[in-house]
Parts: C-alpha cells; structure tokens; sequence
C-alpha cells in the first residue's frame, strides 16, 4: 500500500507514457493504457481490468481540470498505485461513432491528457491522493501547457517529474468534497426554500451570504415544523386540520417569511475545515449524526461532503 | 403526566465503579454515625441505612432508583425493621390513586387540544414584547402547574418556548429557565400542583381551600417575586427577543399557525375536575363522609368519565399517559419513608430539632423551610417531603391541621427545587426536552446561579407571608 513520500512521477515509468493517442477511440486509449501498465506489472491482468473499466458508471471518468481526465480501477493483487499516461492533439474519439456501441464515455472530445490509475483494492485513498497531486500539479503554473506540448514520453515524464509533486500523506475535506454544490442566498424567502427542495429533491441547502460565508443550512423538517408544530400535533382528533389547514398560513405568506425562520441553529449542522482530515469528516458525520458536512476555509463555504460521497470516494471509486 | 426521558446516558464502568463506592462508603460511615454516635438501636440504623441508599441512588443512579426501591423495601422487611400492616399504613395508596387520576384527565385534556387552545391563545396576543413574552408565559405556567401538575405545565410550556424562540431564532435556554422557575413555584399554589402538595395534604389532614387560603396567595406573591429577579436577570436576552418580537409585527407575521380548536370539551373536563376537588370539603360535610374522600375520588370520577367519553383511547391513557414507573417509586419510597417513623427515628429527629430551637414550633418556620428547600435542591422534593412529614408531625403534636409548620415545608420542598438544575421533576423534564431538541446542555453553574437567587427570594417571600399568616392560623384555632 502507498504510504507517505511517495512522488508523482514514481508511479509511472516513461514506459507508461503514450504520446498522440489521436487515432485511437476512447476504448481503445483505455485498453491501451491498461496494457501499458500490466507491462511493467505481470500482476494486472489487462483484459479484466479493462472490463471493469466498462462496467462502471461513465467508465469512471473523473475530470480534474478541463481537458484533463482520470480513469480509476481497484485491482485485486496489486500491490502498489500504477499510473499511465496519454496524451491528444485533437480529443478522443468517442467509441460509440466507431463500433457502433452504447458508450459511456462521453465528453472525451475535448480531452487532451488521459491518466489511468490501477490502485491496490485494498487502498481506500490511494486513488483519491493521486488524484490531489494531480490537481496540484495541474494548478501549477504552465505544467498542463508544457505536458501538451511535449512530443516523446520521456519529456512527458520529466514534466511530471520536474512538478515535484507528492502524494499527500492523507486526505484532507477538500480533497473529497463536492465544490459543485447548490445554495440559498439568506436573503431568501420561504418561497424560494420551497422551490428548491421540490425542484431538487434534496432535505438541506446550505445557506450564505453575499460574501459566500456559511450562514446556516435550511432543513426540510424544519419546514414540515413550521408548517405543523408539535402543538398541533398533541390533537388526537384531526378534525380542525384534515385540509392541512396549518399550512395555508405559510402558503399566504411564504414570498415574504425570510429564510431565517427554518435555517437551523449552528448546533444543528457539522461543518470542518478544508485542512481537516477526511477521516475526521467521518468522524463529524457519526458523532454529530449528519448525513452532510460543509467544508468551510474560515467561514466561506467551499463545499459539500455527504455520507454518499464518502461510500462513493472511499469504498467504491 | 410525568413524561420524562427515562434513558440516561451510558455511564463507563469505571464512573459506575466511583459512583457505587461512593454509594456503599457514605451509607456505611453515616450507618455507623448514627449507629455508634447518634446511639440509634439495629432497627433504626437499618432504616436509616436503607432510606439514606435509596436517596443515593436516585442522585447516582437515575435510572435504577426503581429497582433500588424494589430491593430497599423486602431488605426492611426481611430484617423485621418494617411489617407489612406499617407498610400498608405508609405507602399513600389514595395519594397514588388521585395522581392515576389526574395523569388520565391531562391524557384527556391534551388529546382534546386543551393545551393547544392555552398555545394558540398566547401566540396569538397582539402587540407581543419581549417583557410581556416573559410575563404570560411565566404567569401561564405557575398557573397551569396550580391546576394539573408542574410535568404537564412544564411539558407545553416547553412547546410554546421551543415554537417562539425557534421561529425568533433567539437563545431558548434563559426562557425555558424562567417558565420552570415560574412552574415550580406555581406548583406550592394548590394541592393539584405537586405530589409533594397532595402527599402533605393528605397526611396533614388539609383541604383545598386550606391551600387556596393559605398556600396560593404566597404562591402568588413569591412568584411576582421571582418573575421580578427573572427579568432583572435575563434583561438582555429579553431585550433581544423584543427586538426580534418587534421585527416580527412590523412585518405582521405571526409566531406560527394557528387552527380552529374545539377547546370547550377540554375546558368543560378541567374545570369540571377542579371545581370537584374545590368542593370536595364541602361535599364531604354535606355528606357526612371522611375527610378527603371525595379529594382522592374526584380525579378519578374525572378519569373514568375521559375513559368512556373517549372509550377508543382507555387503553391509551392507562398505559401511556400514567407514568407507572415514577407511581411505583413513589409508593416504595412512602412505604420506606414510613419506616423512619415505625422505627421512631423521625422522633429522635424531632427531639434534636426541638433541643435546637425549643418548643416554639413557629420559631421553627425558616429552620424547617430552609432544611426542605436545600433537601429538595438536591434530592427529589418526594423523598424528603415523605421523610419530613412524620417529623413535622413530631414537632407539630395533636393540634388541628392548619399550621405554619406544613406550609414551610410545602414552600420549602417547590422554591428550594428551583435552586438546581436537578431540584424537581419539572426541571428534569424541560432540559431533557432541550438538551434532545437542540442537543445541547445547560451549564450546571448557569442555573445554580440564577436558581439559588430565585429560591432565596420565594423562600424569603414565604417566610416573611408565614410571619404574618401563622398568629392567624394558631389564633383561629383557639
């Protein structure tokens, strides 16, 4: 298992690097990847890997900056992370327009870097630290410009090499967090509340400010509470409320009732540091029994870790 | 009735080791005290011994203080410390017969929206201020405690804060303190109001209009006291919630939604069931019938009415809404607590009390209320009230029924549970409520501080009511 110190550009071999990948179709890179690993690793069986590439959801494609693909399998018997890399002028060819074949890998066109990743399958964050170096390595200034550019392997691999880039020694929040969350304004209005939680079938949406700091989050079953409070409820004879006539009130009122009236007290929901280790995310979730953690830097909010993305990253990714 | 959460938070096994050697080490130095020391003789230790165990145990051990009981009691038993005719005489049967009574009629009341119209009706008052926020809810719940019980008024009082300061986004903690205060003094108004005060009523022979004369006027010159200090107290979180109360009205939004409740079955229910506690003096007078029979039977005709009234819900009521658990306790503990007296160590007691202070049982007033109230602080106010009795009795001797002695540790036993956060059920009851709804907990020394400034000013309001009030009760009875 990959532990501490472990460089970038160690897990692969300029052996592993596959320059202009053009003529191929995303399968076909794919496969050709697979092969180019189990070269170096008679214990990756390429066949299966490559299968199981398939068999999961858009392949498994993740994208860590525009035009910069990974693709991530747990291989059983493999004993250390393996990395391959191929590059494209043009963008990949989807599959599908070639073999006539339902293909889940699309939006590949604009794609110009593929790295497929094998980790061992018992490696819970192996992956998800190469992919953190990758983006660091890929938020370094002219790094993806100067991998493009290059036209042999070996000048790839010194690209990788010359980043200096380390796996990190654990995950942090931000390193699993969803940055692509939805959010209320705390200048809201029920109203708006309403819409998003039958628009978007979620229980809670954080709540910020015109700062993008993390006010409050604002809860369904707050919303059912204000709608029906628990005074209501001691009636055993349901008469005087059979047409959820408590709830006319909110909706006369809902385009004016600010937001404030169901966000929840701090108490009420965990958020942690993007810096905090992950484990500590998990941690939060099972002490504070929440479903979702807000990653905040200061108070600004960053993003969004549910129970799912921790099953999702960590058990099955 | 008595709701609460029964379930306590695991305890490791070592804070179970501490706390259960703490437990076996006081009760074997304060056996031998009284043992050697005292002089008291094998029965008198042992029923010292057991009493002083049970005390601990519901300190400790909350959650085994039943089974503790269950133990306690076939302990004196077995020992021949206590017989089971003395057992029988001890244990208040009518006394937990009227509590089944009233839990079943508030089972009645809440299913007939009675608490919800009480809810509705204060979250509807026009012109809402912070002060006044605090003075309805305070008077609404020492009343409310008056005529069912302080775990009832406690219970839907919580509710009415949760709803305000939920919708108000304002801190619940200093509200919900002074809602419980306000409760727990209101529960020293009528018989009603407290077991401690129908437990009293009972052994001392008093009737409701006693208390409605003697008790409930100070009851409510105590409580004006406190809410004073209260909002003295709390004025800062008071001016927050007006200020959020204000925002609130110049919106015209309401504190949260209001139905039409047919309330008149539930308030024709309470105040058929108060008007025959009321009565019950005079109609056992026109009737020829014991004293306080018509006491202990009037809940009871009122439940048996709600139970063919609302025949679907009998069951419910019986099993749900009376807490048997906190009934059984309380008829072990008079049973055990009758064993002091079987045992004449309630007399020694007496004795020392009166080698103390003298003859002058009037003279013993603000000994008696402040025993009771720093007893009742720390301990559940039934024990101590069930234990006291025999030994006010002592003091008191063969003299009619009324007198000052009583109420001090009526007052005493209801303002001293005001001084911690463990003084009374009520208080219990409220932060659990809180601690499970905003998963956060009150800081012992945060109550202590306002509790032990509360519970001085009722109690002094209290003795300061006797001083004037005890010349007349003795006076009236030649």
């Amino acid at each position: 298992m990959t532990t501490e110190n472990v460089k970038l550009s160690s897990l692969f071999a300029p052996e592993q690097v596959t320059c202009h990948l053009d003529e191929m179709t995303c399968h076909e890179a794919f496969r050709h990847l697979i092969k180019l690993i189990g070269t170096g690793d008679h214990t990756v069986d390429v066949e299966d890997t490559y299968q199981q590439v398939l068999a999961r959801k858009s392949c498994g494609i993740a994208f860590v900056q525009p035009g910069i693909a990974v693709i991530h399998v747990r291989v059983k018997g493999l004993e250390q992370l393996r990395m391959a890399v191929g590059t494209s002028r043009k963008g990949f060819r989807c599959a599908a327009n070639v073999e006539g074949v339902t293909c889940a890998a699309d939006g590949l066109s604009s794609v110009k870097l593929i790295v497929m990743v094998l980790a061992p399958l018992d490696d819970p964050t192996g992956y998800l630290r190469s992919i953190a170096a990758l983006t660091h390595a890929c938020q370094q200034e002219g790094f993806i410009e100067q991998v493009f550019r290059q036209e042999e392997p070996e000048n790839v691999w010194e690209t990788f090499e010359e980043a200096n880039e380390y796996l990190p020694a654990y995950l942090v929040a931000r390193d699993i967090m969803n940055a692509d969350f939805l959010c209320l304004y705390d200048t809201d209005t029920l109203s708006h509340a309403i819409d998003a939680f039958c628009r978007l079938g979620v229980s809670e949406l954080p709540v910020i400010d015109n700062d993008g700091d993390l006010v409050s989050i604002a809860a369904e079953d707050e919303l059912i509470r204000v709608c029906l409070p628990e005074y209501i409820t001691w009636m055993e004879d349901l008469t005087p409320i059979l047409n959820f006539e408590p709830f006319a009130e909110i909706l006369r009122r809902e385009s004016h009732v600010p937001l404030l009236e169901i966000m929840q007290f701090s108490d009420r929901y965990a958020t942690v540091d993007e810096e905090s280790p992950a484990i500590h995310v998990a941690k939060v979730m099972l002490r504070r029994d929440v479903h979702q953690v807000y990653v905040t830097r200061d108070k600004k909010l960053l993003g969004v870790i549910t129970i799912q993305d921790f099953i999702h990253k960590v058990l099955r990714a | 009735m008595v709701h609460g959460n029964e379930a306590e938070a695991p305890m490791s096994g070592s804070a179970l080791a501490i706390r259960f050697a703490i437990l076996t080490a006081s009760s074997a130095v304060v056996s031998g005290l009284v043992h050697f020391v005292w002089g008291l003789n094998n029965a008198q230790t042992i029923s010292v011994t057991v009493f002083l165990v049970i005390i601990l145990a519901t300190l400790f051990f909350w959650s085994f203080r039943l089974a503790i009981a269950f133990i306690g009691l076939p302990a004196l038993i077995l020992t021949k410390t206590l017989d089971l005719e003395c057992f029988r005489e001890h244990c208040s049967l009518e006394v937990i017969l009227f509590l089944i009574g009233m839990m079943v009629v508030v089972g009645g009341l809440r299913d007939l929206g009675f608490f919800t119209w009480i809810i509705q009706a204060i979250l509807k008052m026009q012109g809402m201020t912070g002060r006044r926020f605090v003075l309805v809810s305070a008077v609404a719940s020492a009343l409310s405690a008056s005529a069912v019980d302080e775990v009832t008024s406690i219970l839907f009082m919580s509710a009415l804060i949760f709803q305000v300061c939920d919708v108000l986004k304002v801190r619940p903690i200093p509200f919900l303190i002074i809602c419980v205060m306000a409760t727990n003094v209101g529960s020293a108004g009528t018989m009603l109001g407290n077991p401690v005060g129908i437990l009293i009523g009972s052994r001392a022979g008093l009737t409701f209009e006693d208390f409605m004369i003697w008790a409930f006027p100070v009851m409510l010159l105590s409580l004006v006291a406190t809410i004073a200090l209260l909002l003295v107290w709390y004025r800062k979180e008071i001016m927050e919630l007006d200020a959020r109360l204000k925002q609130r009205r110049d919106h015209a939004l309401p504190l949260g939604p209001t139905v039409a409740v047919p309330f008149r079955r539930g308030l024709l229910l309470i105040v058929g069931t108060i008007g025959l506690v009321a009565l019950h003096h005079r109609i056992e007078v026109w009737l020829g019938l014991e004293t306080n029979s018509v006491l202990y039977m009037a809940p009871l005709v009122a439940a048996g009415i709600v139970m063919i009234w609302r025949r679907g819900r009998a069951r419910h009521y019986i099993e749900h809404d009376v807490e048997w658990w906190t009934l059984l306790f309380f008829l072990m503990l008079f049973g055990v607590a009758g064993t002091l007296q079987y045992t004449e160590v309630t007399t020694e007691i007496a004795t020392s009390l009166k080698n103390l202070i003298g003859d002058d049982s009037v003279a013993m007033v603000p000994l008696v209320m402040t025993m009771a109230a720093l007893g009742s602080a720390f301990i559940d106010n039934v024990i101590f009230v069930a234990a006291f009795i025999p030994v006010v009795q002592e003091l008191i001797g063969e003299v009619a029924p009324v007198h000052p002695l009583w109420w001090a540790l009526l007052f005493g036993a209801c303002f001293g549970g005001n001084i911690t956060m463990i003084g009374s059920t009520a208080n219990i009851v409220a932060l659990g409520m809180m601690e499970k709804r905003y998963r956060t907990r009150i800081n012992f020394l945060e109550w202590f501080r306002v509790g032990l400034a509360a519970g001085i000013t009722a109690c002094l309001i209290a003795w300061l009511a006797l001083l004037v009030t005890g010349p007349i009760m003795l006076g009236s009875q030649g």
